[in-house]
């Protein structure tokens, strides 16, 4: 059986399914919204354990950050199948630039050793910067097989299916190597009891930041805004010609400022 | 004192209520339209070890605990309102668990993997023709002829006949007979895993009926005759003629889950009553949200659904104290006042809000198409009956704050 050393960087996200926008201004409601391992990170994690399933592998998960929901994240990779687990303590964590995390992220690599490979979501469901693979792949030298929808391995080389705007395309690349897979991927399982309670019992190695880190950036997110969405009905008689109906459309756009 | 819940258990409500939103929700309507939880739905809640679930590990349980069996029976409520799928959930964790409290090791070996795998049903059979509350006049019997018990009699309303004929390997019920003088008293009374079909086939003796009922839909209710049916000695649950306390603590531990089951579904109901009171728009553009009698209204049945549910989980903390962690302050009997609260609540309360939910949604609510109904349906079942009728759990809580002595007619 071929034995893979896989790492999983996983950041706590907020649920967006859960976010109740404000009807007239469009904006967010943050309060109380639950946090959560990201989408996308979820499904880079099923990936990985499906590699485990598979060939075989130890799987480690790190994160950045220090709160009670890090804490059951990790727990949550735990029961999905991680075997080791890493939180590098940073209060501001989510608010760390990308850069810094890749550049914490390679230096906790320099310090393993180097994995196999290196799962990440493709994006965050909060911040959706998609560059985090990038930069890590950068840093590190080693290839990147990017937002991979299937994921495939024949026992040398990795292929990635990618629904990119233009096309369909497939990489291939052989460990080491980064890989990011998008939150279409897969449906990740879901932790049983027993799986639950095994987690319980596993630890979670603490890591502080400054050994990781040298300077850190802040970013946040100051606002967000959704687009209002107003339904209008515009009738159109069914002995109305095409093109009449389409002017119609089109000076009612216009009146809307859309034109 | 302590309200909240750990983390395993937090852990654990939101994979059953992930397992839910992408196994049950789909399917519920369907499931509740034919009459029937298909087997793969049942395989996939054992797989995800929802059955069994506060057994032991020895006996291919999950090693888990009651309030984390209540946890999973009132999320699958949640996303199967109708709650027919629950109801097999909380049986399947309910009376596996009461049998392994009082069966012998050879009955928990051989049956306990078998329901946590979800191969077989094990619920109880205990209600016959002349009612289901007055236990102590059970008519059934049990004659003993060398290693083996010969049971005749007639059992009613019974859930789970047709699933034990239908599972590949089968299943059976938690039954009572009598087994000394036929006359009424509960001292003569004894318990037997009846495992009419086991191993894949039916035994002779066993005539079963499914009845047709206006609710809960997927899952059967029946009855059977028993016609000199053999059990071997070995299946007897415990000593000769304690089969009726055994039930009574069954009974205590399934009641929890059957509040569970109601308040997971009434939870349903006025969540999605809220959602359609906030967009509900009348007279010129106003939420119906926006009046105070139903705002009034939704606070008072929250209220309600709230005390049903600390009820409810008081009563499943107390059973882990007594049969999980064995602590010795606590005892069965304990269990009582705390459990028939929780039995009395919660089923009155999922109806009371299904019916203010059913006036909310208008004529809507009295079509098919709206669905409100199933819920409607499927926990009024538990008003009625089921694990004890509402007015026993009055008796029980009456009796204990007033006196035995002093209730007597």
């Amino acid at each position: 059986m071929i034995y893979m050393k896989i790492l999983v960087p996983i950041k706590l996200s907020l649920d967006t399914s859960q976010i109740k926008f404000d009807e007239s201004t469009g904006e967010p409601i943050y309060e109380a919204i639950p946090k959560k391992m990201g989408d996308a990170d979820k499904c880079a994690l099923e990936e990985a354990l499906k590699i485990k399933d598979d060939i075989g592998a130890s799987i480690t998960v790190v994160t950045i950050g220090y709160s009670r929901e890090h804490i059951r994240m990790i727990r949550d990779a735990y029961a999905m199948g991680v075997d080791e687990a890493y939180i590098v303590k940073a209060a501001d964590g989510d608010k760390l630039s990308v850069r810094n995390i890749a550049e914490a992220i390679k230096n906790f690599i320099d310090e393993k050793g180097l994995y196999d490979v290196i799962l990440l979501g493709q994006w965050s469901n909060d911040t959706h910067s998609s560059t985090l693979h990038s930069i890590l792949s950068a840093m590190l030298n080693i290839p990147l097989i990017p937002n991979v929808d299937k994921l495939e391995y024949d026992g040398e080389s990795f292929r990635g299916l990618s629904n990119m705007e233009d096309g369909i395309y497939t990489f291939e690349s052989k460990p080491p190597l980064i890989i990011s897979i998008t939150s279409e991927a897969n449906l990740p399982r879901i932790p049983t009891l027993k799986d639950i309670l095994r987690a319980k019992r596993m630890k979670i190695n603490e890591l502080e930041l400054d050994k990781y880190l040298s300077k850190p950036i802040y970013v946040s997110i100051k606002s967000v805004k959704r687009y209002l969405v107003e339904r209008k009905k515009v009738l159109f008689k069914d002995e109305e010609k095409i093109d009449e109906a389409l002017e119609k459309v089109i000076n009612i756009f216009r009146g809307e400022g859309l034109l | 004192m302590d309200f909240e819940f750990s983390e395993e258990e937090e852990m654990f409500r939101d994979s059953v209520r992930e397992f839910s939103k992408r196994y049950i929700e789909p399917n519920w309507i369907d499931i509740d339209e034919k009459n029937e939880i298909p087997y793969e739905l049942i395989k996939r809640i054992a797989d995800q070890g929802l059955f069994a679930i506060p057994v032991s590990d020895e006996y291919g349980g999950m090693g888990g605990t009651y309030t984390m069996a209540a946890i999973a029976v009132e999320e699958i409520a949640y996303y199967d309102p109708a709650v027919a799928i629950a109801v097999y959930v909380l049986l399947n964790n309910g009376w596996p668990f009461a049998l392994e409290q009082f069966a012998n090791e050879d009955i928990k070996k051989e049956v306990l993997p078998k329901v946590a795998s979800g191969e077989a049903f094990f619920g109880i059979a205990s209600t016959e023709p002349q009612g289901g509350s007055d236990v102590a006049g059970t008519k059934t019997f049990a004659k003993k002829e060398g290693d083996s018990w010969r049971i005749s009699g007639e059992k009613s309303f019974i859930s789970g006949v047709r699933e034990v004929t239908s599972l590949p390997y089968g299943g059976g019920w938690f039954l009572l007979a009598k087994t000394g003088s036929l006359e009424w008293g509960h001292k003569n009374i004894t318990a037997f895993a009846l495992l009419p079909k086991w191993k894949g086939s039916i035994k002779n003796g066993f005539k079963p009926t499914i009845y047709e009922e206006i609710g809960r839909g997927g899952l059967s209710t029946g009855g059977f005759i028993l016609e000199d049916f053999e059990v071997e000695d070995k299946y007897r649950i415990g000593d000769l003629n304690k089969g009726f306390y055994y039930v009574m603590e069954g009974f205590n531990l399934a009641r929890i889950l059957v509040a569970a089951a109601c308040i997971g579904s009434a939870r349903w109901a006025l969540d999605t009553a809220i959602e359609w009171l906030r967009n509900r728009k009348l007279f010129q553009g106003r939420r119906l949200s926006s009046f105070q009698g139903i705002q009034f209204k939704i606070a008072e049945l929250y209220s309600d659904l709230e005390a049903a549910r600390l009820f409810t989980y008081k009563a499943a903390w107390l059973a882990d104290k007594i049969y999980i962690e064995k602590d010795d302050r606590y005892n069965p009997k304990d269990l009582n006042i705390p459990v028939a609260l929780a039995k009395m609540k919660a089923p009155e309360t999922a109806t009371r809000i299904y019916e203010e939910v059913l006036k909310w949604h208008g004529a809507y609510a009295y079509t098919k198409e709206s669905n409100i109904y199933r819920g409607w349906i499927g926990t009024f079942s538990y008003t009625i009956g089921a694990e004890g009728a509402q007015n026993i759990m009055r008796i029980i809580i009456a009796r204990d704050l007033i006196g035995k002595e002093y209730i007597r007619t």
